[in-house]
């Protein structure tokens, strides 16, 4: 053999004489910078819990988490005493008057009077046996709370070392960082230090992933409809139902409980990872979550009063103050795992929610049923004159208010009317629904095919309502929770073991230094695009394995904007930079003509309005600059017409350019200045906000503008291209793989009347079972296709409320090609999933040598 | 059944000549000398006969191995014996050469004398064979500074801690004690490229081809464990994430591996005899993870006066913390090219004309990262036709790549089991060096 000039580099024995066997992570790398940190190890687990540093930035620091986390203790320590104190050493009938108290000088009432004294309300308190048990449960939660406290102060205590060590930020100036300049920092030092011992460079993805490992889990089990959350009640018609009680649940059963899927943090166990013996698995996993139900069910009690006391004490005070707040509403727990982007932190999509609430909330009021209204105003009305004249008699003598329960009425009827007014709609209100959608969906991201063009019908607005609901509902549901969640857990989840445990097996991948993550949330076109979302042809993925709503494309848009510096593989990036071509080439095209995405007619201002009025600050600018642009463009002078004929598209080209402008900071400045030199407005703003510091705060405001803008033209091509061949699309989340050779069904489904009635596509994810649905999946597997087949031929697009005689005929949800029901689905399955045989237990390719 | 067993050296002189049946031949060595070089070629036939003697020969560092039989052997025995039998010299003897051979033939006659008897093979495993051997291994070590640097004066820590020259893996196993004799072990990585560059500077072919190779001198090691690359994958079935994993098509081990770890931690259990052992093999096809490290950029012109010019640009796309070594590029030139001057861009170049090869040899010893050469021959081509312009390229290049496998394959860790009570020595080179890396012009 050759010889060779390479010098022997010496093996660190750091680690190499730890007994074998015992498996640490940490493992040398040959090559590197040393640095001064000794403590890998430590470092890596650290890094290893990554969202520890996230959550220490986004509570503002560890003072900040410190007295949160304390305050919460002392809240519930609180709760639980002043409820006992309140039910057993209060004198009730001296509170009421009902009784005398001898006071021999004065007649008042003090309070004291009105407390038990401590001896009696001690025994009192040891008799009743109830009020013993709620005592020990929360004292044992309460223990359970502290010792996680203590635990997590120690933890957040490392990570404020390594914020001032390694990050070389101090605490008090933690709050005013965002999140971005952390992970810069993080990606910085990974470089030096290497910090993350398995890789040479981390990415912003690899970050993201560890953050939001188990909510990208979450946010495709819902994205792939696997979650029993919506249900169809005989009466409430279809309702969702994800609390956060629920939501809990999950996470207990597949991700830290004890048995739960996940070995660790940040690997799946093992046999979770092979095909062979998922049967078995998913026996286990369902008798683990009979169990967990049981428990629930069990502890339901503890945890309804608990609720009820928390809503009371949390929300009691707020209705009094603004009785109205009831009648707001707010993102359901469904939303936000329906609207979530794959690898979207916590903070941004309450930043993209909270900016599209405005125009969601005023779309819900456009709704207001007329009978309600006149029904609202008269209530109103009588309420308002009797509360006028009790007021007008306590303003004349206020010995009135002494008179029993005027006080309480004047409240109660105050309360009335705030409610009622809630009903009546503002007088000069647009009814625009199908332009608020759209404004909607610029922050939101995400709707389902059918409601566009439908915006005006009470459907769209009911299911937007499960995105979207009352505060009130939502109060109810998390008191109802405890009673819920033990049935949906037995009887609905525990069915779907099999899919999980598929899911898991076949969504997993382990990303080097990362860990087991959900391959969703990797992102990639290639194996999770959908065709009908601008990855046609780039996309191999089955239909199994194709994120539904666009949401891959979305996401991967959405995480290629928020983090530019990321450099996305090569397939992805061509996906990108093919997107933003395309946005701009339709821009630079003819934005005037009807080009697909003209949305200027639908759209007079509002929409432009909208979007230029989130980064509310650059309003002016943007105003400006978009004047100058059509100025130049089309040489209309006039501020207004320019504003009317400008579509979305033009003002995302310029947004485009100004974002990469104000990444180049400001020597682009003079540039821009003397082109729109025209106009004094521009001048003026432009040179302020140019020259002004330009803070990553304003780039992050840009950038979700122009994702906003990416998102709508993702949706108007979706649209575009799923006109053409929309039952087929229709179809494939329904049944998955057959769907590619059931022509007759399509043409069948156009004639159908239902369709006619709502065209519901299949993007919105319908109920996933029922009872009859339980039935069909437990028939043989035969039978079962046959039902489906008939099912699809006679219900065409809609998903079947009316479905047979009477009966509701659903298809037993049978997305993933029909595997669910049992092994006997093999065969067909094959092709949909890809499955590991048992070679996978072997090492590839052995061969000996001598 | 082995007759006779010799070692030439590439002159033709026995270096050592064994006869085991005691029916030797007048001289069978000239014979097969003569016969060797009367081949026209490189490569002279592995068996060849003469009337009923079969010769079969292998060559190793430069060595003839030669053994003689009667029709009745498997020649694939003997010569899988040859092999061996040259990695037991090299593992006794500390390394292949003529001058070790010379040095030690007592030791290899002792050898040889364990291994075969009367011509029939008794065994060839290094364990065994210890406890039989009783010469030492006389090694010749050049005196060189770097092992004055390893005195250490005042206990500093000197570079001798750190890395090793690429001969201290050549020791014998059964060193003297004034030899040292550390417990020490050798891992190499070693990965031959092929790589075929179309005119147009388009990857046209590329495979690698690695082994890991282990080098105990370990006298009291049961078992040792490697580490490599957790993401290391195989085959191109896995799913993998966007994490720039480490892949190799094909992989094959020694039959003394033990591969229990392998499919979850990527770590390889073996108990090593003594010596050298290839422990693990792989190829890569078609699918180099990083840009090829070479890119030419040639330039081939003739001027009025009928000479060829040829204008080099070789550019090292390699990281930048990294270097080829020994680099040669050679470049085929037309029949009768008879000078040639040359113009390089630095004097440790070296640049001739090797009118048997008809090439010129271009010699870098030393190209970092992402630097760039350019060099500029100017030959004198007596009657230079347009047709003898195509006979120029392609390019050939040889190189050695030290620190750098194009796999991206390292070792992770190595730990040895019982732990070692002395401070033992692990090292680990890795290189990556020219099978045959060709560029067309």
């Amino acid at each position: 053999m050759a010889h060779f000039d390479t010098e022997y580099q010496r093996l660190e024995a750091s680690y190499s004489d730890s007994p074998p066997g015992e498996e640490n992570l940490l493992m040398h790398v040959a090559e590197g910078a040393k640095s001064q940190w000794h403590h890998i190890e430590n470092l890596d687990l650290l890094f290893l819990n990554t969202c520890y540093v996230y959550n220490l930035h986004q509570k503002n620091g560890f003072t900040c988490m410190l007295l949160g986390e304390l305050f919460e203790l002392v809240q519930l320590l609180f709760v639980v005493c002043f409820t006992v104190f309140l039910a057993n050493c209060v004198d009730y009938d001296i509170l009421f008057a009902n009784k005398f108290v001898n006071h021999t000088d004065s007649s008042k009432v003090t309070l004291p009077d009105a407390l038990i004294p401590m001896d009696v309300c001690g025994a009192r308190i040891r008799d009743n046996g109830f009020v013993i048990f709620v005592l020990i449960i929360s004292g044992v939660f309460w223990l359970h709370r502290l010792v996680k406290f203590l635990y997590n102060v120690c933890c957040y205590w490392e990570i404020r070392s390594f914020y001032k060590n390694a990050l070389k930020m101090s605490m008090s100036e933690l709050p005013y960082a965002t999140w971005q300049e952390v992970q810069a920092r993080i990606i910085e030092i990974q470089k030096e230090h290497q910090i993350c011992i398995h890789k040479k460079e981390l990415t912003e993805l690899d970050i993201y992933h560890r953050i939001l490992r188990f909510k990208n889990y979450m946010v495709a089990m819902v994205n792939k409809s696997l979650l029993p959350v919506r249900f169809r009640l005989p009466v409430l018609g279809e309702v969702v139902f994800f609390t956060r009680g629920l939501k809990y649940n999950f996470e207990l059963i597949f991700f830290w409980g004890p048995g739960s899927l996940f070995e660790n943090e940040w690997s799946l166990k093992s046999e979770y990872k092979r095909g062979g013996n998922r049967l078995e698995l998913a026996d286990r996993l369902a008798s683990r979550i009979l169990w967990i139900g049981i428990a629930n069910l069990l502890l339901c009690p503890v945890i309804l009063v608990w609720q009820i006391l928390y809503a009371f004490f949390s929300y009691t005070e707020v209705i009094k103050r603004e009785p109205g707040s009831l009648g707001a509403r707010c993102w359901s727990l469904y939303g936000r795992c329906y609207l979530r982007h794959f690898n979207e932190l916590d903070h941004e999509l309450m930043s993209r929610l909270s900016k599209g609430y405005k125009a969601s909330s005023k779309y819900m009021n456009c709704f207001l049923s007329p009978l309600l209204t006149v029904v609202a105003k008269n209530v109103a009305f009588f309420a308002g004159s009797l509360l006028a004249v009790l007021i007008a008699l306590t303003i004349y003598d206020e010995d009135v208010l002494a008179v029993e329960h005027v006080l309480s009425s004047i409240t109660l009827l105050g309360v009335c009317i705030t409610i009622c007014r809630s009903f009546i709609p503002d007088k000069h209100m647009v009814f625009c629904p199908e332009q608020l959608l759209r404004v909607i969906l610029a922050h939101i991201h995400y709707m389902p095919d059918h409601w566009q063009g439908n915006a005006h019908r009470y459907e769209t607005r009911d299911q937007f309502s499960q995105l979207f609901q009352y505060k009130a509902v939502f109060i109810l549901e998390e008191l109802l929770s405890p009673v819920v969640t033990p049935i949906i857990l037995i009887f609905c989840l525990r069915r779907k073991s099999l899919e999980i445990i598929d899911f898991f097996r076949n969504f997993t991948v382990e990303v080097v230094g990362v860990g087991d993550t959900c391959s969703f949330a990797q992102m990639d076109i290639r194996q999770h695009g959908h065709p009908a979302w601008m990855s046609e042809g780039k996309t191999e993925a089955s239909i199994y394995q194709q994120a539904e709503d666009g949401k891959t494309e979305l996401s991967l848009m959405h995480f290629a904007i928020t983090n530019p510096h990321w450099q996305p593989p090569q397939e992805t990036t061509h996906f990108i930079s093919q997107l933003k071509e395309r946005v701009h080439r339709e821009a630079a095209g003819a934005p005037s003509e009807t080009h697909p995405l003209s949305l200027s007619e639908s759209e007079p201002r509002s929409l432009v309005a909208n979007l230029l009025a989130g980064p509310s600050t650059l309003a002016s600018v943007h105003f400006g600059r978009d004047s100058s642009l059509i100025n130049a463009a089309a040489g209309l002078s006039d501020g207004a017409s320019a504003l009317r004929s400008l579509s979305p598209v033009s003002s995302s080209l310029h947004l485009r350019g100004s974002l990469s402008m104000a990444q180049r900071a400001s020597g682009f400045t003079g540039k821009a200045m003397s082109g729109s030199g025209t106009d004094a407005r521009t001048v003026s703003s432009g040179s302020s906000a140019w020259e002004g510091q330009l803070t990553s705060m304003v780039l992050s405001e840009y950038a979700s503008t122009e994702m906003s803008i990416h998102a709508l033209y993702i949706h108007e091509l979706h649209k575009q291209q799923s006109r053409g061949e929309l039952s087929r699309h229709t179809w494939h989340r329904r049944e998955s793989d057959e769907s590619s050779d059931s022509i007759p069904d399509e043409v069948r489904s156009d004639h159908n009347p239902q369709s006619k009635t709502f065209p519901r596509s299949h993007t919105f994810p319908t109920v996933v079972s029922s009872p009859s649905a339980t039935a069909n999946s437990s028939k043989p597997k035969g039978q079962e296709e046959d039902k489906s087949q008939s099912q699809r031929r006679h219900s065409g697009p809609a998903t079947d409320h009316l479905g047979g005689a009477g009966r509701p005929v659903r298809v037993a949800r049978v997305p993933m090609g029909g595997w669910a029901d049992d092994g006997q689905a093999a065969p067909r399955h094959h092709e949909a999933v890809p499955e590991e045989s048992s070679e996978d237990e072997m090492p590839p390719h052995i061969h000996k040598v001598t | 059944m082995i007759r006779q067993f010799f070692i030439l050296s590439s002159k033709g002189d026995p270096l050592l000549f064994k006869d085991f049946r005691g029916e030797a031949g007048d001289d069978v060595v000239n014979v097969f000398y003569r016969r060797v070089t009367a081949l026209p070629g490189d490569q002279p036939p592995v068996v060849m006969a003469l009337r009923d003697l079969h010769f079969l020969h292998v060559r190793q560092a430069g060595l003839y191995w030669v053994a003689t039989t009667t029709a009745d052997a498997s020649p694939f025995t003997v010569i899988e014996f040859l092999n061996r039998l040259a990695a037991l010299v090299k593992d006794y003897c500390g390394g292949l050469s003529e001058k070790s051979v010379q040095m030690n033939f007592a030791l290899i006659y002792e050898l040889l004398d364990e291994v075969l008897d009367y011509g029939y093979i008794q065994t060839t495993s290094s364990d065994m064979l210890r406890n039989f051997l009783q010469s030492e291994a006389v090694s010749s070590r050049p005196f060189s500074l770097f092992d004055l640097s390893n005195v250490g004066l005042f206990g500093a820590d000197t570079q001798q801690s750190k890395v090793a020259p690429s001969s201290a893996a050549a020791r014998p196993i059964q060193a003297g004690r004034e030899q040292g004799g550390r417990s020490e072990i050798f891992v190499d990585v070693v990965e031959r490229m092929s790589v075929v560059v179309g005119s147009n500077g388009v990857l046209m072919k590329a495979d690698v081809e690695g082994e890991i190779r282990v080098k105990c001198f370990m006298p009291s090691c049961s078992e040792i464990r490697i580490g490599l690359n957790e993401e290391l994958s195989i085959g191109k079935s896995q799913l993998r994430g966007y994490g720039a994993a480490v892949r190799v098509d094909r992989c094959s081990f020694h039959q003394g591996v033990r591969l229990d770890e392998f499919d979850s931690h990527r770590i390889l259990r073996l108990c090593p005899s003594q010596g050298e052992q290839t422990v693990m093999q792989y190829q890569l096809t078609d699918d180099l993870p990083t840009a090829p490290p070479f890119r030419l950029f040639p330039t081939v012109e003739r001027d009025g006066t009928g000479r060829l010019i040829l204008f080099l640009k070789l550019r090292c796309d390699l990281p930048p913390k990294s270097s080829a070594v020994n680099v040669c590029a050679s470049v085929p030139v037309p029949k009768g090219a008879v000078s040639l001057s040359q113009e390089l861009s630095s004097p440790d170049q070296s640049a001739e004309l090797q009118l048997q090869n008809r090439a010129v040899a271009w010699q870098i010893p030393r190209l970092a990262g992402g630097t760039q050469l350019s060099a500029l021959f100017k030959l004198d081509v007596p009657g230079l036709s347009s047709a003898s312009m195509l006979e120029v390229g392609p390019v050939g290049l040889s190189f050695e790549l030290p620190k750098f496998t194009a796999t991206g394959l390292q070792i992770r860790f190595l730990r040895l089991s019982p732990v070692q009570p002395a401070p033992s020595q692990r090292w680990v080179r890795y290189v990556t060096h020219s099978d045959s890396y060709s560029i067309r012009i």
